[in-house]
Parts: structure tokens; C-alpha cells; sequence
């Protein structure tokens, strides 16, 4: 035997008791299963296992073979309530979700579409699944939502906000809804965001706002609330280093949809509006810079016409060039 | 031992229980002080398994190899309840110091003591059927061959159990020596 069997040996038997306090044990012991026998007070195993396993093992396992039977059926229930009219299911519940049912998530949701596309739903937004003529279509009433769409067999996915439609085919992307206007960023694949007449394409990384008053957030802020914050961050980091990506839809190069110009007669007093679905900007001074301008309509009098394409786009003066003496209204 | 069926007795099989008893209290008694280190827990065990026979009528074919290896489930019971318990380390508090307040006085080092709840500890995270071999081995003092016959198992099953065990007693024991909960 080597040493370390022989201490454990030495150990072990070191536990065993004297022969005096067996006998005693003994005494004891019969002493009360015969009082327990006369009186009928048989106690209720739970301290042995004459068997084999553990007490544990033994009464854990009924209940996870009722358990897995339970998810089975469940499962069973929600693949065929789903398969049904349905147009997707909300994870963790057995309700299906119907055409036009209004989706409130206080503490955050994740939806699966029978297509294979997931929506992850932020806490304090609301959403509905409308049918489309093409497809489906996702109703974002506020809040924001991360969808996961899968590759559309026939049709589109849409999702509709206030002032934006989204289209997708297959992509990751965020779509935020507030009372400001909606924000539209993507993390992997492409959508067309069509705002009024106008749609534009997003790349990965690249987000856009339909209220230019809004701010564009970092994407790790825009995802942090996901519970796969950290998967569509690193999908978004491979993307980024796969192609170089401009950081936001508004750095990329303005150009213009209209403008007229005209001289003017006599002094006025200089001014810049701009007016949109969004708000109003009413600048008095000429040397305004050029941020929080609602998209719309942008009139300037008696301004020099950079200052006024430079206001009406958002940009910093310096990026625009032309004659700085040019005076009159554009719109 | 390999072998532990149960028959249906007569109700009034009391004697006949009584004279289990007095044939293999020892045996399950010593086997459950030895598993769980305690006495009054293995008083309990023991206690409990007889009263058990009482209560399901059933007569064991084998008496010696269903009450051994109920001492060793018992115990074990025992011992995986304790790791659920938040205890107070330990019994060290109540204990009265002996006259010459040398902790090795009376005849136990401290580091035995230590070591023997440690292993205690230890011998809950084993399978029954595993203790069952590392006392026929290390407390019968069974050789191998033996041990395999009375389990009806090989022996190499036997001695590949013994070697497993060993090296997780080890390791579970050098986890204890650094401080970390078994």
C-alpha cells in the first residue's frame, strides 16, 4: 500500500467508534425502533437510501421527466398555434400573435416571425404585425427593436414607423421610433429606408434619422439594451473591417434635390428659415453654423448663398464653396 | 454483497428485526461513523435504517449487503445535507480545552482533526458504490480480488474505481488545503 493509502486508511478508521459507544448506540437504538414499533410512529425516510443514488437523484427525477414532458407538449401547442394564423409568437409565451394585435413589451420581448426572423423587442415599446401585399409588415408605434430578419423565400419584411418604411431581405438592424421622428441603423446586410419620395440604401455601421434635429448615436449605444448587444457589435466590427464605411448617412456628401435663386431689391433684413415636418428653424443672424435644422424647406434673404446651403444641409460652412458675395433667396 | 433483494415478511416481524439488529448494528453503525465522521450522525443513520425495515416489512435476502450499503447511502445523505448547511467552523467552538490545554494532549494531532472533516468533505462529492469499494478496500481491508467477487464486478473495474477515487480525494483535499470550499 502506498503512503497516501495508507493515511487514507488511518483516517478513515480513526473515525470508528469505541466498542463501548456501539453497545451504547445499540441500546439506544432498540430501545426506540421498539417504542416506535408499539407506538406506530415509523418516520419518514429522510435520512437514508437503502436503495442506491441519493435521495436527491431519486425525487429530483420524476419532476424533470414531468418537467420535460411539460416543454414537449408546450412546444408541440406552440409549433402547431403558430403554424396556424398566426404570424409569429412572443418567446416564453404559448399565445400565438395575430394580424394587427398590438405588442406591448414593459420589460423587453423577443418575437420569432414564422419566416425565421427574430425581433427583439426594447422595454417600453410597442409594435403590431400587419400583413402586407408582398410580405410582412412591422408596425413600430415607439420604442425600439433589433430584427434579426431572415431570407425572404417571396415578399419583403417591412417595418413602418411614423414618417419611415423600412424594407429588408435578409439583415441585422435597428429601428428606433420616438416622438421626435424615427432612427434606422445597420448592423449587418442592407436596407432602403424610404422617407416621403425619397430612399436610401444603408450599408452596415450606418444609420439615418428622419428628424435631422436628432443626434446620431454611437451603435454600441444604440444596441446596448440587446441582450446580443455583444454579437451585433462584433458582426458590426467585422463588417467595419471588411470595407471602410462612412460613420454616419449624414457625413456622406449632400446634394441638392431644388433650389432657386434670385437677386433681390433693396435692404432686407437677413435671415434664414427653414421649415419641416419636424420643426422650425427661424435664424435672424446670417452667422448661424448650421445644426438642428429641420429637413423641409430652408429660405434665406439677403444672406450670402453659402451660409443658406450650409444652414438648409446641416454642414459646416467651410465645406461649401462658391462666390461669398452671392446674395439672394434659395429654396 | 452484490446482490441486495427484499422479500415481504409478516407484520409481526419484530423480533426477527431485533435480531438483525443485534447481528450487523455494528457493521452499520461503524460503516456510517466512519462515512460520516460523527457519531451522533451515524447513530441517527443507523437508527433510521432500522426503523425502516419496520416500516416497509420487508425482510432484505441479503441482510449484511442491504444494511452496509444503506449505511454508506445514509451516510452520504448525511454528509451532502451538511455541505448545504451553513456551519459554524466548527464543533471547535463548544468543545471544553483538556486540563493541559495542549491541543495535541489527548492524542488526536490537529492536523488529523483537520484533515479528517476535509476528507469527510471530501467523500460526499463520491458516488455510493465508490465509497462502498474505498471502505472494503481501506477499512475492511479487503484485497481487490475479494472486493470484486463480493460486488461481482472485475477487478479491474475495482481497481480503476480505487485509482479514480483516489486521485479525486486528492485533488479535492489539496482544493481544501488552499482555503476553498470543497
Amino acid at each position: 500500500m502506498k503512503r497516501d493509502e495508507e493515511n487514507l486508511a488511518r483516517l478513515l478508521r480513526a473515525s470508528s467508534p469505541s466498542a463501548e459507544r456501539t453497545e451504547l448506540a445499540r441500546v439506544r437504538i432498540l430501545h426506540r425502533i421498539r417504542s416506535a414499533a408499539a407506538s406506530g410512529e415509523l418516520p419518514n425516510d429522510n435520512v437514508i437510501d437503502s436503495r442506491s443514488g441519493n435521495l436527491w437523484r431519486r425525487r429530483a427525477l420524476p419532476v424533470m421527466v414531468a418537467s420535460l414532458a411539460l416543454l414537449a407538449v408546450s412546444a408541440a401547442l406552440w409549433r402547431s398555434r403558430v403554424s396556424d394564423k398566426s404570424l409569429g409568437a412572443m418567446e416564453g409565451s404559448l399565445s400565438s400573435i395575430i394580424a394587427g394585435q398590438v405588442v406591448r413589451s414593459s420589460a423587453g420581448a423577443i418575437l420569432h416571425l414564422k419566416d425565421g426572423s427574430v425581433i427583439e423587442m426594447r422595454p417600453n415599446s410597442e409594435l403590431a404585425l400587419e400583413p402586407a401585399t408582398d410580405g410582412l409588415s412591422i408596425r413600430l408605434n415607439i420604442g425600439s427593436v433589433l430584427i434579426t430578419a431572415a431570407k425572404q423565400h417571396s415578399g419583403h419584411l417591412y417595418v413602418r414607423t411614423r414618417d419611415m418604411t423600412v424594407s429588408v431581405v435578409g439583415t441585422v438592424f435597428l429601428v428606433n421610433a420616438e416622438q421626435a421622428g424615427s432612427r434606422v441603423a445597420v448592423i449587418q446586410g442592407e436596407v432602403r429606408v424610404q422617407q416621403g419620395e425619397s430612399a436610401k440604401k444603408l450599408q452596415p455601421g450606418e444609420q439615418i434619422m428622419s428628424n435631422p434635429l436628432m443626434q446620431p448615436h454611437p451603435m454600441f449605444e444604440e444596441v446596448a439594451w440587446s441582450r446580443t448587444a455583444k454579437t451585433q457589435l462584433a458582426l458590426l466590427q467585422q463588417a467595419a473591417t471588411s470595407a471602410s464605411l462612412p460613420k454616419t448617412a449624414e457625413a456622406a456628401q449632400p446634394q441638392f434635390a431644388a433650389a432657386s435663386i434670385r437677386p433681390v431689391q433693396g435692404e432686407r433684413p437677413t435671415r434664414i428659415r427653414c421649415r419641416g415636418i419636424d420643426g422650425e428653424l427661424d435664424v435672424a443672424s446670417a452667422g448661424f453654423t448650421g445644426t438642428g435644422v429641420p429637413q423641409g424647406r430652408c429660405v434665406g434673404g439677403s444672406v450670402p448663398l453659402l451660409f443658406l446651403v450650409a444652414t438648409a444641409y446641416d454642414i459646416p460652412r467651410e465645406r461649401v464653396s462658391g462666390p461669398t458675395g452671392s446674395e439672394g433667396q434659395g429654396a | 454483497m452484490s446482490t441486495v433483494t427484499v422479500s415481504r415478511i409478516m407484520p409481526k416481524s419484530m423480533p426477527q428485526i431485533e435480531d438483525i439488529l443485534r447481528e450487523h448494528h455494528e457493521l452499520v453503525y461503524r460503516s456510517a461513523c466512519i462515512v460520516t465522521g460523527n457519531p451522533d450522525d451515524a447513530e441517527d443513520v443507523s437508527q433510521t435504517i432500522f426503523l425502516r425495515l419496520i416500516a416497509e416489512r420487508v425482510l432484505p435476502k441479503n441482510p449484511k449487503a442491504y444494511l452496509y450499503r444503506a449505511a454508506i447511502n445514509g451516510s452520504l445523505n448525511v454528509l451532502r445535507a451538511r455541505r448545504r448547511q451553513v456551519l459554524i467552523d466548527d464543533n471547535k467552538f463548544f468543545e471544553v480545552p483538556n486540563g493541559s490545554g495542549d491541543p495535541t494532549a489527548s492524542g488526536h494531532s490537529t492536523l488529523d482533526d483537520l484533515l479528517s472533516v476535509q476528507l469527510h468533505q471530501a467523500i460526499a462529492h463520491l458516488s455510493p458504490r465508490t465509497v462502498e469499494i474505498l471502505m472494503l478496500r481501506y477499512v475492511e481491508d479487503l484485497p481487490e480480488p475479494q472486493i470484486a467477487k463480493l460486488l461481482g464486478r472485475s477487478r479491474g473495474t475495482v481497481a480503476v474505481t480505487l485509482f479514480r477515487a483516489l486521485i479525486r480525494l486528492r485533488k479535492l483535499l489539496r482544493t481544501a488545503a488552499s482555503g476553498e470550499k470543497v
